[in-house]
Parts: structure tokens; C-alpha cells; sequence
């Protein structure tokens, strides 16, 4: 199931606080969150439910041993074999395919595919996994006792299927005792709602519109055409991506869990180190302390771990070439940043940097985009007008008149303006309860409710399917 | 009120009452008059699909299709994309037509990881059109997209079918209608569409020379100042298809019968199909009229499902429907079969897209049996179907979009069985 469904949003969530909010027993309400969780996960994939209970077992169970043993070999080995098993079932369901594809191809054999797909969620919920075992074996946070209760951490469906990949230790205290107030519903529902209006408002017609462009004929692609086309999708992306993450948190809010946050703002950053601190930042700082820094980070074969870290993360967004050179372009940048890169423009005026990373980001989202190196040259072509390319043709004008005001909109939604007048606001209210008042007991409320229901009818209207011909 | 009340019964309240009356309305319509589809029944319950997760699927199809107020909801929302930007000084839009669907889509949204997956396997229905519609002003138009395999493809199919029918004797038509994007006057959203006399030039040139082409596009193009297209609609007019059927006549070597010989009757307002795609204000606002020109040979139409059934040639019962169209020999059939009192020996087969259905009424005057045929249900095997009631010529009539893709020419291969 996604958040941004009707039946998650008109049977799914008021069952389940329902549910949740008649238990008074802390217990009780866990397990309502466990079996909602459950029912949401299998929602669409029945079978790997049974994956990630038998996942969610191994690595209590391993955990447990990890702390028992600790300081002898045992701890050791049963953390090696807990990381073992995960990336192994992750190896196996994400990666077999394409290395079998690949060694098929290499040598010539013809090993056989499973097809079986990829389980939803599989490359979240193992890292979740990794990062418990590892703080356990550290240290850091102790083994839970209660198998139901861990399972409930690595269910949890708020982050289940598209991260945040929030760390056990950061919500073992509410897994136990969890403070509920209407202030934190308030605010849940708050965040919620923006991330709502952020997916089905802004992602999908940001998407919608930048499909025409990218999977068009890219020889006759006009030079503007591309390059609006790569940002629309730069777009849809961010609003995509962060939109699930603001509803995971506001969702969280609501049922008593504080998640750390997962955007920044990636689009303002000026250096392509900055996008990273600011993008999926649960994915950064999960390989900056599990695999990075354990490999030395900065101080021994900086270059090698740099390199391993963002072959590795270009790899966790997919089974594809095409990711891994997405990945270790950023390395690349990364690299020469530290080295000259950012001296120099630490010096340039401010527009230049930021115009830097935005020239790198979209250049990185056409490796992104296409799986294969053929299409990322001629999308190439067409951005940097090779051969006879027009610079605009009727198609272009049209979508884009058609879309100047969603176009500002959503460059608007890139950057903190609304955080910013939000805090001026706040400012204000300080001196000025009534407007304060107004704010947040009338205005708010009534914004959150618009965008509930353009969301809802946006969503309807996304049914609308009509034939040309009669579908009896 | 109390603190922060306000916001969480604003968002409760219809999470809630949508809910809830969504669970207890039952008196939903089952059919989408203006999609011109059924609507998603609830799925059963069994073991296998719930297992592989098609039961969900295919629930959540029919929760956004029962949707309380959808009709309403899904009107509104076909409003917010005029809000995006500039219309400009010709109001014109590109309209994606993709028969989106829920579910299918919800696959992609569900793999973040993933979610460069483009391949948005949407469950495209078979030999349904899907592509972009150009909406200029009052007019919504398809766009064609040349494509050559696509058409050698089509043409291909022609020539093999001809070489497979029994009799030397049967003369074989194709009929390649053009559309209204290509009679639009301004040149610059005319090039959004390929230019579709090339691509009728190119499955014609790829006939054999015993397949007699009709050139319908010489003789529509010569009325352009004339209703021969719908602007709310895919087809063309009654009008539009008799310009055709007088280049079939004088390919034929055989007189047209003058339109004004046919008593003209008005069915209106008619908003089509195209109007269903777009939902533009403006084609709403200034919407189609059908005109029916009345046959007046006399004739007997039956249309074939397990059993004939005996249906006027011009079915008014459609006139009360949103689709008009479907007023041209009763919409498509399987097969159907017109007696003519001219008792002249002659048989035509015409397989068809619904283009024909427009045009067929013309050929009353001329032949003693008509049979019309519809690749997309038709069931028998054509080949001992044109053998046993002695027919003497097939046309094949289709507009020209079945040439961008293989999905019509698939379903005319699956029903002749030619690979």
C-alpha cells in the first residue's frame, strides 16, 4: 500500500486509529501497529510478508547472542552472520538477476534467473536491521528482549516500503513508552498533510509532464524541451521522495514516534558534499557509519572508501549499471570538491556554486533516468543542442505555457520560503496571541483541510480512465 | 474550541465520513457513461489471487472506482490542470490518453528504491487507442505518430490475408482514413502530428499492386470548408465518410448517389469521445451534432452475438446515450449482415474499425449483402466465412492511427491467423 491512496487515506488510516486510540494498553497498541503494519505490507505482496517476519526473527534472535556473547568471538560471529544473512536475502532478491545477467553476458554461460522479483521495501528494512545489530554489537543500544516489540521496529509501516531508515536506537524509548498528545497530533497531522499535497499535487503533475519530454523521440528533443524535461523530474523526484518521508514523520507524530528528519532542502546546497548532507539523509549517515568511517573514512585510503561508499549507494537505488555510475559520478564530485573544487568556489560569488550544483544534479538525474548509456547520450544531444537541434518547437511551448504557474509553484516548493514564513509568522505570534490564534486554530487548519481535499480529488480524478472504445 | 480541535476534526472528519459512506452507499452506477467503460466490480475473494496480490490490486481499481462522488471529484480534477499555466491566444493543450490506471501505476510509486523504473506496465487495453490528443480551441484531435514498422506491418497483413483467401476472384480494398489533425489550418500545431498522407502513401505503396487503394484523403481534403470531422469526437461525420465512400465509388468506377438525396436528421448536443479524454470547457461549450443521413433503399440489418439480432441501421436508442456514435449501425458488433433489395448478386466484406461504421450506410444502393466485421470480437474463421456466402470484394476500413503501433494490426492477424 502507498500513503497516497484512497484506501490507505479512507479505510486504512481512520481503521487503524481507531484501533489504536480505543487500546489504552501500551501493549495492546503495539500490537494493533504490528498487525496494520502487516496488513499494509501484504497489501499487494502477500508472500514476502512471510520474508520479513522470518528477517525480523534472525535478527532478533542474533542480536540477542550478540549481547549475550559480548566481548567473546561469539558476539563477533553472530553479528557476521546476521549482516551475512540480510545482504544475502537483499543480494538474492535485488542483485542475483543483474549479476547472473551480467556473467551470463561476460562469459557466455546461461545460468537461469529467479524473476522473482523484488519484495517491497527489502533494501530499507535490511539496512534497518544492519544498523541495530551493529549498534547492539557496538554498544550503543541495547538488545530488545521482546521479539513482538522488534518486529514492530522493523515493520512499522509508517517506513516500511521508502525509508526513512530510521535507527532502532533513536525510537527503542518510544517502542516502549510512547507520549501521545493532541500538540503532537496537531503537528503530525500538519506534516502529514503537506506531504500529501506535496505527492499528489506537486509530484505527480511534475511527473506527468516530465514523461513527455524524457520518453519522447530524443533525436528531435529541443534543446529547452530537455532541460525542462530533467528538471520537472528533478522535481518529481524530490517531491516524491521527501513528500513520503514528511508523511512517515507526520505519521509518526501522530502515533507517538519521533522520526529524525530525511530532507533538507537538497536543491539549495551549493556543493554536491551539501546536496548529500541534505538529501535522503538517512541513507547518507547509514553509510557513513556503517561502512565509511569503519573503513578508515578520511584518515587511511580516503580515496578508496570514498569510492567503495558511492558505489555502493549508487547500487542500493537499483540493480543497474546505470545507478552505480549515478553513484560514483557523485564520488567524483565529491573527490575533486575536497581537493580543489570547493576552494574555488568558496571564492565565486554565491549564484556561481549554486548554479554549479544544480548543473551536476540534473546532469546526474539523466543517469538516473535511463537504464542504458545510449539514451543518456542522446538526452546529452539534446541538452547541449548537438547537431541540428532546435532550441524550442511548438510541443515545448505549449506544455510550457501550459504549465508556467505549476512551474514557479514547485520552484517555489524546492526551497524554504514556507519554512521561512512560517518562523516569520511564529516570530510574529510571539508578540501577537491573536494572531497567533488565527494561525494556528483557524488558518492552518483550514489550508491543511484544502489540501486534504485537492489531494482526494486529484487522487479520484487519477481513476479517470476513459476509452475511445466501448470496455463492456 | 479547545487548542488544536480544529485541525485534527478537519482531518478526521472526512477520513471518516468519506469512509463511512463509502462503505454504506449502494446505489452506485455500475457503468461510466462518460468514459464509456464499466466500472471495477468489487474482486472475489480467493485463495490464488489473494496470494499473488491481484485481489488487492484489483480492489483498490474498484475502491477508486466506487469512490463516493467520483463523478464529480473526477470533474473538478479535470479542471486543476487549466490552473497551471497560460492558455495563451489559442487555447491549446496536449491531453495524455492513457487509460491510466490505479493500480498498475501503484507498482511503480510503491518501489522508491526503483522508482526510475519507467516502464509504467499499464494494463493497456487491446486495440484501444492510447496517445496524445491535441485540443485547439473547440477541436480536440488525436495526434499520429508515423511509424514504419508499425505500417509496413499493417500493410504486410493486407497482403498476406489476399494471398490467403480462396478465390482469385475476390478484389481486395484498403481504405485508409485520415483525420482531422491533418485539415487544421495552422501549420505550426499541425506539425505536432506526422503528416498522414506520407503514412497512407507508405502502407499503399507496400500493397500489392492487385489490392486497389481508395484515396478517401483526396476527396476529404478537397471539403475541408465542410463538417467533416467531429471536435468532440475521434471519428468523422456521416459527411466526412460519404467523401470517402465516393472514392471507393469511383475507384470502383461506379457513380456516388448525391448526398442530397438522403433526408438529413439532426441528433444533438454531442460531446464524444475526445470531449471524455480532455474534459475541455470550451468543446463543452459549443458541443457536436450528428447528423444521420437516412438510408432509403430497403434493407434488413442483423448484428450476430450466439444469436441475430434485428437492429436498425441507424439505432436511436443511442441517441440518449452520451456515445452518438454508437447511432451507426448500432455501434460495433462482432459481425452484422445487411439485406439490400437490390438484387444485384454483389457482396462486400468490410473489416472495420468503427470508422466504417459511418461510411457502411452509403453502400446500401450498391450491394445485395453487406457484411461488417469487427477484428476485435469477431470469432469465426473469416477465410471459410467469405468462401461460404460467396462474397466478391473486402474492404478494409481504418483510420490511420491503427498504424502507430501493432495492437490493431495484432488483432486483425489473431482473427485471420496469420502470424
Amino acid at each position: 500500500m502507498v500513503f497516497s491512496s484512497l484506501v490507505f487515506l479512507y479505510a486504512f488510516l481512520p481503521l487503524n486509529l481507531i484501533c489504536y486510540f480505543i487500546c489504552k494498553n501500551q501493549t495492546y497498541r503495539n500490537w494493533v501497529l504490528i498487525v496494520f503494519s502487516l496488513v499494509f505490507y501484504a497489501w499487494g505482496e502477500p508472500i514476502w510478508v512471510s520474508l520479513l517476519i522470518v528477517n525480523a526473527l534472525i535478527n532478533y534472535l542474533l542480536a540477542l547472542a550478540v549481547e549475550k556473547y559480548r566481548g567473546f568471538w561469539q558476539s563477533k560471529a553472530a553479528l557476521i552472520s546476521a549482516i551475512t544473512i540480510s545482504l544475502g536475502l537483499l543480494g538474492f532478491f535485488k542483485y542475483w538477476d543483474f549479476l547472473v545477467q551480467n556473467m551470463n553476458q561476460l562469459v557466455g554461460i546461461s545460468l537461469p534467473l529467479h524473476s522473482l522479483g523484488l519484495p517491497i521495501g527489502i533494501s530499507f528494512y535490511t539496512f534497518k536491521a544492519i544498523s541495530y545489530l551493529v549498534d547492539v554489537y557496538r554498544g550503543e543500544v541495547s538488545a530488545q528482549k521482546s521479539f513482538s516489540k522488534f518486529l514492530l521496529y522493523l515493520s512499522l509501516f509508517h517506513q516500511l516500503v521508502a525509508g526513512p531508515i530510521i535507527r532502532y536506537k533513536d525510537i527503542a524509548t518510544a517502542i516502549d513508552h510512547r507520549v501521545h498528545s493532541l500538540s503532537l497530533f496537531n503537528e503530525g497531522i500538519n506534516r502529514f498533510v503537506t506531504g500529501l499535497a506535496k505527492k499528489v499535487i506537486l509530484a505527480n503533475t511534475a511527473g506527468d509532464t516530465a514523461a513527455i519530454f524524457l520518453n519522447g523521440d530524443l533525436a528531435t528533443l529541443p534543446v529547452l524541451g530537455a532541460w525542462f524535461g530533467i528538471t520537472l523530474f528533478a522535481m518529481q523526484l524530490y517531491f516524491d521522495f521527501s513528500a513520503y518521508s514528511d508523511m512517515a514523520i507526520g505519521l509518526g507524530k501522530i502515533f507517538g514516534f519521533n522520526y529524525k528528519e530525511n530532507f533538507n532542502y537538497p536543491y539549495i546546497a551549493r556543493s554536491a558534499g551539501e546536496f548529500w548532507r541534505r538529501w535522503h539523509i538517512s541513507l547518507g549517515s547509514f553509510f557513513r557509519d556503517y561502512v565509511y568511517i569503519p573503513l578508515g573514512g578520511n584518515r587511511k585510503f580516503y580515496l578508496r572508501n570514498l569510492f567503495i561508499v558511492w558505489f555502493l549507494t549508487g547500487l542500493w537505488h537499483g540493480a543497474s549499471w546505470n545507478f552505480v555510475l549515478w553513484g560514483l559520478y557523485f564520488g567524483l564530485l565529491i573527490a575533486l570538491e575536497r581537493f580543489f573544487l570547493s576552494k574555488i568556489l568558496e571564492k565565486l560569488p554565491r549564484w556561481i556554486s549554486h548554479a554549479y550544483l544544480i548543473f551536476a544534479v540534473l546532469i546526474s538525474w539523466v543517469f538516473f533516468y535511463y537504464p542504458d548509456l545510449q539514451s543518456v547520450g542522446a538526452f546529452f544531444g539534446a541538452m547541449f543542442g548537438w547537431g541540428s537541434r532546435e532550441l524550442v518547437n511548438t510541443q515545448f511551448s505549449i506544455y510550457f505555457s501550459n504549465n508556467l504557474f505549476f512551474f514557479i509553484i514547485a520552484l517555489l516548493a524546492c526551497t524554504p520560503i514556507t519554512k521561512v514564513l512560517g518562523e516569520s509568522i511564529r516570530k510574529l505570534t510571539q508578540k501577537n496571541t491573536r494572531v497567533a490564534f488565527l494561525y494556528s486554530e483557524t488558518l492552518r487548519p483550514s489550508l491543511n483541510f484544502l489540501l486534504l481535499a485537492l489531494a482526494t480529488i486529484m487522487l479520484v480524478g487519477k481513476s479517470y480512465s476513459p476509452f475511445l472504445y466501448f470496455d463492456f | 474550541m479547545k487548542k488544536y480541535q480544529l485541525n485534527i476534526i478537519l482531518f478526521l472528519l472526512p477520513l471518516f465520513f468519506l469512509g463511512i459512506i463509502n462503505l454504506l452507499a449502494t446505489h452506485k452506477p455500475t457503468i461510466s457513461e462518460l468514459e464509456n467503460r464499466k466500472l471495477k466490480e468489487r474482486p472475489p475473494l480467493a485463495a490464488e489471487t489473494l496470494w499473488n496480490g491481484q485481489f488487492f490490486r484489483e480492489y483498490e481499481n474498484y475502491f477508486a472506482d466506487n469512490f463516493i462522488f467520483r463523478e464529480e471529484f473526477v470533474k473538478i480534477s479535470g479542471a486543476v490542470p487549466n490552473l497551471w499555466g497560460l492558455p495563451g491566444q489559442d487555447k491549446v493543450t496536449i491531453v495524455l490518453n492513457q487509460g491510466a490506471n490505479v493500480a498498475a501505476k501503484q507498482n511503480k510509486e510503491n518501489n522508491e528504491e526503483n522508482d526510475s523504473e519507467k516502464d509504467n506496465s499499464q494494463t493497456e487495453e487491446k486495440g484501444s487507442v492510447t496517445g496524445k490528443v491535441l485540443v485547439l480551441n473547440d477541436k480536440a484531435m488525436e495526434i499520429h505518430t508515423f511509424n514504419a514498422e508499425a505500417s509496413k506491418y499493417y500493410a504486410d497483413f493486407i497482403n498476406q490475408f489476399q494471398e490467403k483467401l480462396a478465390s482469385e476472384d475476390c478484389q481486395v480494398y484498403s481504405l485508409i482514413a485520415p483525420t482531422q489533425i491533418e485539415f487544421i489550418t495552422n501549420a505550426q500545431y499541425k506539425k505536432l502530428s506526422s503528416p498522414q498522407k506520407e503514412t497512407i502513401d507508405y502502407v499503399y505503396k507496400h500493397l500489392k499492386p492487385n489490392i486497389t487503394t481508395i484515396d478517401a484523403y483526396e476527396a476529404l481534403a478537397q471539403n475541408t470548408d465542410k463538417y467533416l470531422y467531429f471536435r468532440s469526437d475521434h471519428h468523422w461525420t456521416a459527411l466526412g465518410a460519404y467523401y470517402a465512400y465516393t472514392a471507393l465509388m469511383e475507384a470502383k468506377g461506379e457513380k456516388p448517389i448525391p448526398i442530397q438525396q438522403y433526408k438529413v436528421k439532426q441528433v444533438k448536443p454531442y460531446l464524444g469521445s475526445l470531449y471524455s479524454t480532455t474534459l475541455s470547457k470550451a468543446i463543452k461549450e459549443n458541443p457536436d451534432t450528428v447528423y444521420l443521413y437516412q438510408p432509403f433503399s430497403e434493407h434488413e440489418y442483423h448484428v450476430y452475438y450466439e444469436n441475430p439480432i434485428k437492429i436498425p441501421l441507424l439505432d436511436m436508442r443511442h441517441a440518449k446515450n452520451a456515445n452518438k456514435y454508437g447511432i451507426f449501425l448500432g455501434g460495433d458488433h462482432p459481425w452484422g449482415k445487411i439485406n439490400t433489395a437490390q438484387k444485384n448478386g454483389k457482396k462486400i466484406i468490410v473489416i472495420k474499425d468503427s470508422y466504417a461504421n459511418a461510411f457502411v450506410p452509403f453502400l446500401l444502393p450498391h450491394y445485395e449483402e453487406i457484411y461488417i466485421v469487427d477484428p476485435r470480437q469477431f470469432a469465426l474463421n473469416i477465410f471459410d466465412f467469405i468462401e461460404e456466402n460467396g462474397i466478391q470484394e473486402v474492404l478494409f476500413l481504418n483510420y490511420v492511427l491503427v498504424t502507430d503501433n501493432n495492437g490493431f494490426t495484432d488483432l486483425l492477424r489473431e482473427m485471420s491467423d496469420i502470424k
